[in-house]
């Protein structure tokens, strides 16, 4: 049980700021005594009123200095309660108090009675004071505007005051379609105590009223709301035919499903129609429905991180690459925003650099964030280094993009390596390029160790083995000298055919005759003359790009294919300071060292010991077995199954001549 | 039966000797005479050297013959002395014959056979249509690395 005992110093200060204790019998209190258990009750001085909210100090437990408010405050402020606890824990003390003198009455103010409140909510309005919604109490002076808005579907017909003695009636100002009705005392009438009316009726089915909390929230959610071409305000009636638009202010986007109305009739929604770029959104009561809850709502709108320039599309060109957005080709002047997914891909015989810097599964396709200078990649889509692949983040804005490929390694070069066409001038630069100091300053790197092999070709290559133009590569190292890319790390070089026709046309082509075939930067070789008369020989050099050397393919008409190989050292070789990895050869033992010869076209020579008297009349060598007829000149005749008439005398002179040899002419 | 007596400048090995002249001379053999080798007795016939005959043809007795030897038996009677040239006689029958026999060197003559050959060697030259070695110069250089 516990008591509250205010001090003398406490009733003497309530005394002196007009104002009293009451028990909770209802008794004044005058002087320190304990009182009961209950509510106690603060009163103001007739002609005072409290200022602010009357507090009390007590003590619970070992806190000390807690406070609380009376309630229950009336609404002219002369009196509010404190309910004192029947706990031993609370010991009250201290009141708090401030007064004033209640002001001399303004002519015309009007306190809204309980009664209004009712009448306008019988007839689905609300009154408003200065956009506040006004309750029973809420004081009107005469500069203040009664403002009536109807509930959505109701429109306002009359509202007055009037006077019950003489029946004057102070009506208010209905705007034309009944969305608002004002009223302001400007006259300073007393109307306190006239009768207050007012009448509304439903809205045409389909109607909406843009109330002003409608319009609140609109403001709030940073849009506008539009009839037609009209901007809304508060109580705006929207009939069924009437088309909301709301436009979002600059920055917001609207958002598709979080716009609608709530339908009264079915709890459903009905959405607004939020435009492809979600700066309107717009809606139309076609089927009548029972329009009631407005939902509006705007969300930031994407900051663009980088806009596509001409430099960015001169280096996807350059790149032998197409960049697309959202899977459409990039062009210049294309925003790209957060979740914007950026594909740049290849061209055929392309892909993109593997830059050694960036991590490991991207590609070199690159930019710079503004705010802080680092670099992003785009990353490879799984193993194919012809595509990359970025999602544009809220990371910030970044600079032009930068995209950089490489030739297919072309088939016919084994395993990583480059085969390429330089110059003296690129020569001078790469061997400059190949010394790079890192930048800690520490010792030299020589990236020299990634040249494979250095020749001089004595013949101008075929321009169809250059690829590209294309940044000289020493491992991980790009120098940017440009020189020609080649396709293969071997040159197929046809030296030509040689047909090579017998003079006599018999075996005397062949007799003591031997066949020399002379190639350029190679030794001499002797040809089976099976394979050379009346034969044509093609010669055909593979030489390796890596050290020169060659392996020479002779092949013959009489079989089609290769009879005779050469493997030749064309001593080609430009030294330069790499011995680790300059490529071995295929050994001393099956390679023959060659250089120039001076021999530019290949040939073959016939080295022959002609017949004395291949054409002497009695130069026979030749054995022929067959019917003599036909046949002059001399010949001896070994057999002849002779069939004759002849006697046998004449036959064995016969047989006897003819071994002898004979003149036919 | 007639006697055509010619004059040749074939050697007595060739076949299908040329035939010059053409004189017929009538004669009658007498019995028992060597067709192969018979000597046939002539009448000194006047304008005529009989001696300028080398050749003669007996087409009744198919054969062609060699004037051997030409002789005056008592001042006007000549006494030809022929050889049956069994080469001409029977030249149809030789040439149609299959026989085996050396001959001159024709074009397609591809025997390993024996000629006299000439010490002295002789040089032909093939060149290949293609000059590859052009005389200008390319720098290949080959590095590691993608």
């Amino acid at each position: 049980m516990s008591a509250y005992t205010p001090s003398a110093a406490t009733i003497t200060d309530l005394t002196n700021k007009h104002c009293a204790l009451y028990t909770p019998a209802g008794v004044r209190v005058t002087t320190s005594q304990q009182i009961p258990v209950g509510v106690l009750s603060l009163r103001a001085d007739a002609g005072y009123r409290f200022v602010g909210t009357p507090t009390i100090r007590w003590r619970y437990g070992g806190v000390t200095n807690q406070t609380g408010n009376f309630i229950n405050m009336t609404a002219n402020k002369d009196y509010c309660t404190f309910n004192i606890l029947a706990s031993t824990s609370y010991v009250y003390d201290l009141i708090t108090v401030t007064t004033e003198e209640v002001p001399a009455a303004i002519p015309g103010t009007y306190v809204v009675p309980a009664s209004m409140i009712t009448a306008n909510t019988t007839a689905h309005l609300k009154l408003y004071k200065s956009g506040v919604l006004a309750t029973a109490g809420t004081t009107f002076l005469p500069t203040d505007t009664f403002t009536l808005t109807p509930d959505s579907g109701y429109k306002i017909l009359s509202a007055g005051f009037q006077d019950p003695e003489f029946g004057g009636y102070l009506g208010f100002t209905i705007a034309g379609d009944g969305s608002t009705a004002t009223f302001t005392n400007s006259t300073s009438e007393e109307i306190q105590g006239y009768s207050y009316s007012v009448e509304s009726e439903v809205l045409p089915v389909g109607a909406y009223t843009f109330t002003q909390a409608n319009l609140t929230a609109t403001t709030a959610a940073q849009a506008k709301m539009y009839k037609g071409a009209t901007l809304a305000t508060a109580n705006m009636v929207f009939l069924q035919t009437d088309e909301f638009k709301l436009v979002a202010n600059a920055g917001r986007l609207f958002t598709q499903d979080e716009v609608y109305f709530r339908d009264g009739n079915s709890g459903g929604t009905e959405p607004f129609t939020v435009s492809e770029d979600r700066l309107t959104a717009t809606y139309t009561n076609l089927y009548g429905a029972l329009l009631t809850e407005y939902t509006v709502a705007t969300v930031a709108a994407p900051v663009s991180q980088h806009t596509i320039s001409q430099e960015d599309l001169d280096s996807f060109e350059g790149a032998h690459s197409d960049l697309t957005v959202n899977g459409s080709p990039a062009v210049l002047g294309t925003n790209l925003f957060p979740g914007d997914v950026m594909r740049a891909v290849a061209r055929e015989g392309w892909t993109f650099y593997q830059n050694p810097l960036a991590p490991d599964g991207f590609v070199s396709i690159d930019f710079r964030y503004d705010n802080d200078g680092s670099f992003d990649y785009f990353a490879r889509e799984g193993d194919n280094y012809a595509i990359g692949v970025y999602t544009v983040t809220n990371a910030g804005p970044f600079g032009n993009i930068e995209a950089d490929t490489v030739a297919t390694q072309p088939e016919g070069v084994k395993g990583f390596n480059n085969v390429y066409e330089v110059t003296d001038e690129q020569l001078k630069l790469i061997t400059q390029s190949r010394w790079v100091s890192p930048p800690d300053g520490g010792e030299q790197i020589d990236y020299g160790k990634y040249i494979l092999g250095l020749i001089n070709l004595p013949f101008l290559i075929n321009p169809d083995m250059v690829v590209t133009q294309q940044d000289v590569r020493l491992g991980p190292l790009d120098t940017d000298i440009l020189a020609n890319f080649l396709n293969s790390d071997t040159i197929r070089l046809p030296l030509g055919e040689i047909a090579v026709i017998g003079t006599k046309g018999n075996f005397l082509d062949y007799k003591d005759t031997v066949a020399m075939l002379h190639l350029p930067y190679c030794d001499s070789v002797a040809l089976d003359l099976e394979y050379v008369i009346d034969q044509t020989i093609s010669i055909e050099y593979l030489i390796s790009l890596y050290d020169g050397t060659a392996v020479v393919n002779i092949s013959s008409s009489k079989t089609g294919d290769i009879v005779l190989t050469q493997n030749i050292d064309m001593n080609i070789t430009i030294p330069f300071a790499n011995i680790n990895t300059y490529p071995a050869r295929n050994g001393a033992d099956s390679v023959k060292l060659g250089g120039d010869n001076g021999i530019r076209t290949a040939f073959i020579e016939l080295l022959r010991n002609d017949a004395v008297l291949e054409s002497g009349f009695f130069t026979i060598p030749i054995v022929d077995e067959k019917p003599l007829a036909g046949y002059t000149g001399f010949a001896r005749i070994e057999e002849i199954n002779l069939s004759s008439k002849a006697t046998s005398y004449e036959k064995d002179l016969i047989v006897n001549q003819l071994n002898a040899g004979v003149i036919i002419k | 039966m007639d006697l055509i007596l010619y004059s040749i400048s074939d050697s007595d090995n060739t076949i299908n000797k040329t035939l010059v002249g053409g004189l017929t001379v009538n004669i009658n053999l007498k019995r028992g005479v060597n067709v192969i080798t018979p000597s046939i007795p002539l009448a000194d016939i006047p304008g005529i050297d009989l001696s300028a005959f080398n050749y003669a043809v007996i087409p009744g007795l198919g054969r062609h013959y060699f004037i051997t030897q030409v002789s005056n038996s008592n001042g006007r009677v000549w006494v030809l002395e022929l050889t049956c040239d069994v080469l001409e006689t029977y030249k149809a029958d030789i040439l149609a014959a299959n026989s085996r026999f050396t001959r001159n060197i024709k074009t397609g003559d591809y025997f390993n056979t024996t000629v006299d050959m000439s010490t002295l060697t002789t040089v032909q030259q093939y060149d290949s249509n293609v000059t590859a070695f052009d005389g200008e110069e390319t720098i290949i250089l080959t590095t590691l690395g993608a």
